[in-house]
């Protein structure tokens, strides 16, 4: 394999190692609610990015802020509905699902 | 007390001093064993019987917090004696989730000192403040566990736990129908059942709301 073809193939496999971390460098993500579980449980956004969940499950979820926690909360989503959040404060942003508070989740905002 | 209760409650204290197994503590009250069929160690089978036991916990906090906001009228004699009941239920299915998670090398989520039911009160279906609103509040509690059972019917890996989350999920559904009982006797056009099916799509035909 020449220099070239092999330096190529390190750029790919990096290229695809960054689609598959849960970094979210984009202005707008999306957390699937799906089997009990907020699906990514924990993502890194930046300062501004709107995430969107969406409930996937027959039961009602929610997503509340955990003490300390400073955004404002989804207060309930039936099945298929989906609701967003702005994440404006730097930090590692916890939430729960208040109805089954085993569910959490974190939003670390950069 | 019958003499049924007695010969039960005799036999548990026996058979925990003489070590008896738990799935023969279950089977005595008619329990499901949760037995695994040891080719599943799901860690998504442990999240959704943690939210299970979730719902557990919360509905027996529920009723205990709704107990005593009850009028002493006949309408809230019955609510309060259907929620007994009901919690009673709750409190078996609790045990049996905890000794399911047990039995899968998980650690069961602890009973919290309260929950936050203000999703259910913002969306107008119960509150705690009338007998009426109390048991609206129940219904619709019962009615998403028996929701959120049939989702574990769907996602659960190991073949034991799907047959006994099947045979928790419909007390959950016949709780809901005996909570709308109570409410047909006050207005005879609330149907037992008032669909053919308890989905997400039904939910609100199930919900009364406040």
């Amino acid at each position: 394999m020449k220099y070239c073809d092999k330096y190529a193939l390190i750029v790919a496999t990096v290229i695809v190692a960054g689609t598959s971390c849960q970094a979210a460098d984009s202005s707008s993500t999306t957390v699937h609610i799906n089997g009990f579980k907020f699906n990514p449980e924990k993502i890194t956004v930046t300062k501004g990015t709107e995430v969107t969940f969406v409930n996937e499950d027959a039961a009602p979820h929610t997503v509340t802020p955990d003490k300390g926690s400073t955004f404002d909360g989804i207060s309930r989503l039936l099945k298929t509905e989906k609701g967003t959040i702005k994440f404006d404060t730097i930090g590692k942003q916890k939430y729960y699902c208040a109805i089954h508070p085993s569910m959490k989740g974190t939003v670390i905002v950069k | 007390m019958t003499q049924n209760n007695i010969s039960r409650r005799d036999l548990l204290k026996d058979g925990l001093t003489a070590g008896v197994t738990a799935a023969s503590v279950a089977a005595l009250f008619g329990m499901p064993a949760f037995a695994t069929t040891g080719r599943t160690k799901s860690g998504g089978d442990l999240t959704i019987l943690n939210a299970a036991l979730d719902l557990e916990h919360q509905g027996i906090w529920a009723y205990s917090a709704a107990a005593p906001k009850l009028s002493s009228t006949d309408v809230g004699k019955t609510v309060l004696a259907l929620a007994l009941r009901n919690q009673a239920d709750h409190k078996l299915h609790r045990d049996a989730l905890i000794g399911a998670i047990k039995a899968h090398g998980g650690t069961p989520v602890a009973s919290k000192d309260s929950y936050d039911l203000s999703s259910y009160v913002k969306a107008g279906e119960g509150n705690l403040d009338s007998d009426a609103n109390i048991a609206k509040l129940a219904l619709a509690l019962e009615v998403d566990a028996a929701l959120a059972y049939n989702d574990a019917f769907s996602k659960l890996k190991d073949q034991g736990l799907i047959a006994a989350a099947a045979s928790i999920g419909p007390t959950e559904a016949a709780h809901a129908t005996a909570i709308r009982a109570v409410f047909r006797t006050l207005i005879p056009s609330v149907e037992y059942v008032p669909t053919a099916f308890i989905s997400a799509d039904s939910r609100s035909q199930w919900i009364l709301k406040v």
